[in-house]
């Protein structure tokens, strides 16, 4: 198992290759780049006898950083052809994408320097802008529940009382509420969501009949996303 | 030492909250409706309470939650990018400062989605009797705070 030092140097270079692809629209590069630097993060997190807990600490901050990657590259993919922004289905997958990207370099901002990750915030703004013009700032579905039960993953005891927050890394966990209990009560239109995902786009807005004033609109009211995703995955 | 006036003893009284258990605490963070529950309806603690409770502890102030209290609530969960704080009671002076400073620094400034239209709700109980009830942008609830933070000290050194 590799130490702290030599796990910096290996991420330094995955970074400078994915910033190059990614300046140089080599989209498919940055992505598998990104995903080898996700690769080595997952082992050290999920290695049981790995017993660095700050080793294992960068490696979710990381991870999540070569992530973000990650969605921006398949962004940058996805959005190729000129005239993407008129198309519903790029523009939705487009736009959780972004999403993600966001929340995620958001989060690692807290822990790495700002000038390190200019490029790819400047290339979040970009898409901002592109979605801006031609949509608004949009609106979006925001469900309401009344959460009966909470767990806290890092301690299992209720996440109400606990003295875990959420978004902190503790020994090589990331916090989050794990929700086990809750009762729907409903859903409101707002403009501006705890979940920038769940947008509601024009063409999903329908007449309900010609002779009626009344529409319905299909569109994403909760979604599981989570910052460190790649953990688990296969 | 507790600065209880009489109509906050008796408010207290009135939520079915046991009097006996207050001395063991600094500030209350009770359920938003628990002045405007109607019958049949649940106690609704506010999602950005779980935060404030936790921050309040980390700092050594004695902080209750409507658990704590022995209240059945559940947390009312909006998913909107407003912050929610519900009901904070505040019963010893002496953490007024301390208290403010978390609400601004560690709560408001911290949320996550960080633009001018961020609203905030709280109804703020202080030790004095004073009630505000706030529902408006987060950067007017920071002068507001800031201002009563200020009150609080002149009181303070007049008192002494």
């Amino acid at each position: 198992m590799m130490n702290e030092q030599e796990f910096d140097l290996k991420m330094d270079v995955f970074f400078k290759d994915c910033n190059f692809y990614l300046f140089n629209g080599e989209f498919v590069d940055s992505k598998a780049t990104a995903e080898m630097a996700i690769d080595v993060c997952k082992k050290i997190i999920n290695d049981l006898d790995c017993s660095n807990t700050d080793l294992k600490n960068k490696s979710i901050i990381v991870g999540i950083l070569f992530r973000g990657i990650k969605d921006l590259s398949e962004l940058n993919e996805l959005t190729k052809s000129r005239n993407w922004v008129s198309q519903p289905k790029i523009v939705e997958k487009a736009w959780i994408l972004l999403c993600d990207c966001k929340e995620r370099i958001n989060y690692v901002s807290n822990y790495i320097p700002s000038n390190n990750l200019t490029s790819l915030t400047e290339r979040i703004k970009y898409y901002e802008n592109c979605f801006s013009e031609k949509y608004g700032s949009g609106i979006y579905a925001s469900p309401e529940m009344f959460i009966k039960s909470i767990r806290c993953n890092v301690c299992g005891e209720d996440f109400t009382t606990c003295e875990h927050i959420s978004g902190a890394i503790y020994n090589g966990v990331l916090c989050k509420g794990i929700v086990e209990d809750y009762i729907p009560k409903g859903v409101s239109i707002v403009d501006n969501p705890k979940d920038f995902r769940c947008r509601l786009w024009p063409w999903n807005l329908k007449k309900v009949n010609e002779n009626d004033s009344s529409y319905t609109i299909r569109g994403v009211i909760l979604t599981s996303f989570r910052l460190d995703d790649f953990i688990n995955s296969n | 030492m507790i600065n209880l006036i009489g109509s906050h003893y008796d408010t207290l009284k009135d939520y079915g909250i046991d009097i006996k258990v207050l001395k063991d605490y600094s500030v209350l963070l009770l359920p938003e409706n628990i002045e405007s529950k109607k019958e049949g309806d649940e106690f609704q603690d506010a999602p950005g309470s779980i935060l404030l409770y936790k921050f309040l502890r980390s700092e050594g102030i004695k902080c209750a939650n409507s658990k704590d209290m022995g209240i059945d609530s559940c947390l009312f969960e909006r998913r909107g990018g407003d912050i929610w704080l519900g009901t904070i009671w505040i019963l010893e002076n002496c953490f007024f400062p301390l208290i403010i400073n978390i609400i601004s620094y560690k709560i408001l400034q911290n949320h996550g989605n960080k633009t001018e239209d961020n609203q905030a709700h709280l109804d703020l109980r202080l030790p004095n009797g004073d009630h505000i009830k706030y529902d408006g942008n987060v950067k007017t609830l920071y002068s507001l705070l800031h201002s009563l933070e200020k009150d609080n000290m002149e009181e303070s050194f007049h008192d002494e």
